[in-house]
């Protein structure tokens, strides 16, 4: 009987064993690569990824991309760095760009510079648009590779600039402008409850990604392109922030109180449900709103203040450190071969996010996207006054300050200077250790 | 206290015969632990461990910067402390707690006892009011989210008349915080109610019928007989109550973000930024420490100074 349960056992044991031993080991002897990616929204974008990568493995049969979803782009970054610290890092992982220099302080990512130079090099990259590549570098090498970017835009209602009197083919070109607008197109019931608001910014949700774009129109030099310092508290800073302030108290064209997380979500549906008359949201709400707008729309740039300007956002590839060469080497013919004009073009069509090259523009399939969505246009053409996103060092730390500084400035908490003062000491200490 | 004492005999097991050898007598005290075993294994694994982990790495500074953890002593702890918007997250925490527990069981008991008669519509009621429990957390604050939104969320539609619309109930600093205790709140009293509901069936009738013969107002009933034999229930609601209310954070995760202004910014919520989104690993287990020590203080307060106050007999 002992004897017995003795083999019992041992068999189960076997059979555990050979059930834990990874498939891949009886595959072909080709590069198997894990690979992290993000989806804002998950369904049909989930969908095409997987198609795109088991296109990308059915043409490369000497390596195997394992595409791993990994939630947002919060629990990627979550993920990836965990997986660095266990000391079993992915392959290659598509992360918010801004990340850059919390992955550099972990040693976790590889300068692609010589993959570069071997792709075709500055002639390759400079078909990409430069505004994405701005927070793909820093100390004078390139780390990532643009892929699914966006940008703030400016969408408007064309049927209320109709009825308020205003050229519907044309947004509003700058801040007075905008707030002229926003004034003839908030409209008030008998007992004075708005019932349609001019304009709605989510300018700080849980980060801040829209105001960016103000800060860069007022002319803000708010962080250093090495990472190292920011500078929240000058007098731009503060004429952009005071800005969002007038719309929301002085004229009273934008609905008052801190800009809530909750309000990134409401501001499309808003502009959907006909509340409000012109939004800053991102290119990644297009599709949203063209299949659920039962009016004629536009798109424009972000109104200009000293000049025009908007953030970038969204993630880009990156190649992980301490992993062998030859799958280094794999990581980057999946990155060429995605961000290739044809596969770069089915990607934007399919989710909306901005061409990241230029080429992308002349592919037969993007045409005649541009001929269903000609909006889709505005937003590529905004990409060439774009600015960088902030890129630091503990961005996501330091942005959750600049988001406290001006949700205190918009409940009252603290005037528009004392709450960027606050924003500004506060960084500084955190950003000390990196001086 | 009858349960009390006569748990740990059985498991002493000096009930053994005198007259067995000692290997019998050694399987007989080893028994108890071999059951307790995998409980153990669990425990220790999810449970003891992670504590243990987590008071040694608050010792260390372990953040992004350093490749290595390197032993800063206290200095995670008193760094806390000059953080102001540690401070701010625990009165947050604090008034959470104040907002929600004691208002969820008085809900919980009014439900409680106007269901506990029978009626043919008792059980449509019940239902009615156990059903937000079957929810999960996250898809409730999702239907919350859009009672809530300005202009055409259900909330500003039916207030519209009495306050006004446009109300931003998200976004205000005043009304985020309560505004969330509203949908807390909403989603736990049918959950306690099953508790307080179980309490009142085990009170026996000839008690309230003593006190009908003998002239008893309602409310002296209530205050003689219902509310001092609900007491364990009470004890053991306020406990998983105030646990709870100390751990949420999918509401504020998906309705806030801890915003406005760090208004709804939680405790659990503060140690998520803290560890995986700024990646501060020490600062991070410091928080755990000190949400450990409020909620063990939690139970040794309600264990060890309420319960001396409270009959367990009938």
């Amino acid at each position: 009987m002992v004897i017995r349960g003795r083999l019992g056992a041992l068999g189960l044991a076997l059979l555990v064993a050979v059930a834990l031993v990874p498939v891949r080991a009886g595959a072909q002897a080709g590069v198997s690569l894990r690979y992290y990616y993000p989806v804002g929204a998950s369904g049909p974008l989930n969908k095409l990824m997987t198609e795109m990568v088991n296109d990308f493995n059915g043409t490369h049969p000497g390596v195997r991309v394992e595409p791993v979803f990994a939630g947002n782009y919060v629990e990627t970054m979550a993920k990836a760095m965990t997986a660095v610290q266990g000391g079993a890092p992915p392959d290659v992982a598509v992360l918010d760009t801004p990340e850059l220099f919390s992955l550099l302080d972990r040693n976790a990512i590889i300068p692609l510079d010589d993959f570069i130079a071997q792709s075709g090099g500055k002639a390759w990259l400079d078909d990409f648009y430069q505004a994405l590549l701005l927070n793909a570098r820093a100390n004078g090498h390139v780390y990532s590779i643009p892929w699914q970017r966006s940008t703030p835009i400016f969408y408007y209602n064309k049927e209320m600039f109709q009825k308020a009197g205003l050229d519907p083919e044309h947004a509003p070109k700058n801040w007075t402008e905008l707030v002229q607008y926003a004034q003839k197109l908030t409209i008030r019931d008998s007992s004075g409850t708005v019932t349609q608001w001019g304009v709605e910014a989510p300018v700080a949700d849980t980060s801040p990604w829209v105001i960016q774009g103000f800060l860069i129109e007022a002319g803000a030099k708010y962080f250093d392109p090495n990472g190292k310092w920011v500078k929240f508290n000058s007098p731009e800073a503060a004429r952009a922030l005071q800005f969002i302030l007038d719309l929301q108290n002085k004229y009273k064209v934008h609905p008052p109180g801190p800009t809530s997380a909750a309000f990134w979500g409401q501001v499309p549906q808003d502009f959907i449900q006909q509340k409000v008359a012109m939004i800053y949201s991102t290119t990644g709400n297009m599709t949203f709103i063209r299949t659920n707008a039962k009016f004629e729309w536009n798109a424009g740039f972000m109104p200009a203040d000293k000049q025009y300007g908007a953030p970038t956002g969204g993630g880009s590839f990156y190649i992980f450190d301490k992993i062998p060469r030859e799958r280094q080497v794999a990581a980057w013919s999946f990155i060429r071969w995605m961000t290739d004009p044809p596969q770069a073009a089915r990607w934007s069509i399919g989710t909306g996010y901005v061409p990241i090259r230029k080429t992308e523009l002349s592919a037969s399939a993007f045409k005649d996207y541009l001929k269903l969505v000609p909006q889709a246009l505005t937003a590529t053409l905004q990409l060439r006054v774009a600015g960088e996103q902030m890129t630091i060092h503990d961005v996501d730390q330091i942005g959750l300050l600049l988001v406290t500084a001006i949700q205190a400035a918009q409940s009252g908490r603290l005037s528009v200077q004392a709450a960027l003062d606050q924003a500004q000491r506060d960084a500084t200490q955190i950003l000390q250790k990196y001086q | 206290m009858a349960q009390q004492t006569g748990a740990p005999r059985v498991a002493t097991g000096t009930a053994a015969p005198i007259r067995t050898t000692k290997r019998v007598r050694r399987r007989v005290r080893m028994q108890p632990y071999l059951f307790l075993l995998p409980s153990l294994v669990f425990l220790a694994t999810f449970t003891y461990y992670p504590i243990l982990f987590s008071l040694r790495l608050s010792l260390y500074q372990a953040s992004a910067t350093v490749a290595h953890p390197t032993f800063v002593g206290l200095r995670n702890y008193t760094a806390l402390w000059a953080d102001p918007i540690f401070r701010q997250v625990v009165a947050n925490s604090f008034e959470f707690l104040a907002g929600t527990v004691p208002v969820t069981m008085a809900l919980s008991l009014t439900l409680a006892m106007l269901l506990n008669r029978a009626h043919f519509l008792t059980t449509p009621f019940r239902t009615a009011f156990f059903y937000p429990t079957l929810l999960p957390l996250i898809g409730a604050a999702a239907i919350w989210l859009f009672v809530y939104t300005p202009g055409y969320g259900l909330m500003d539609v039916y207030l519209h008349r009495l306050v006004g619309g446009g109300i931003n109930w998200l976004g205000s600093p005043t009304l985020a915080l309560p505004v969330v205790m509203i949908l807390t709140i909403w989603k736990n009293a049918g959950y306690y109610m099953l508790f307080y509901l179980a309490g009142l069936q085990t009170i026996p009738a000839e008690l309230f019928e003593a006190g009908r013969i003998e002239g008893a107002s309602w409310w002296r009933q209530f205050q003689a007989i219902t509310w001092p034999l609900l007491g364990p229930t009470t004890l053991f609601v306020l406990v998983i109550a105030s646990i709870s209310a100390f751990q949420s954070v999918d509401q504020i995760w998906l309705m806030t973000s801890g915003g406005p202004d760090n208004r709804t910014n939680l405790l659990l919520f503060f140690i998520y930024l803290v560890g995986f989104q700024f990646f501060d690993l020490g600062k991070a287990a410091t928080l755990t420490v000190f949400l450990l020590a409020v909620l063990m203080a939690i139970a040794a307060l309600s264990f060890g100074f309420l319960e001396r106050r409270i009959h367990y007999e009938v």
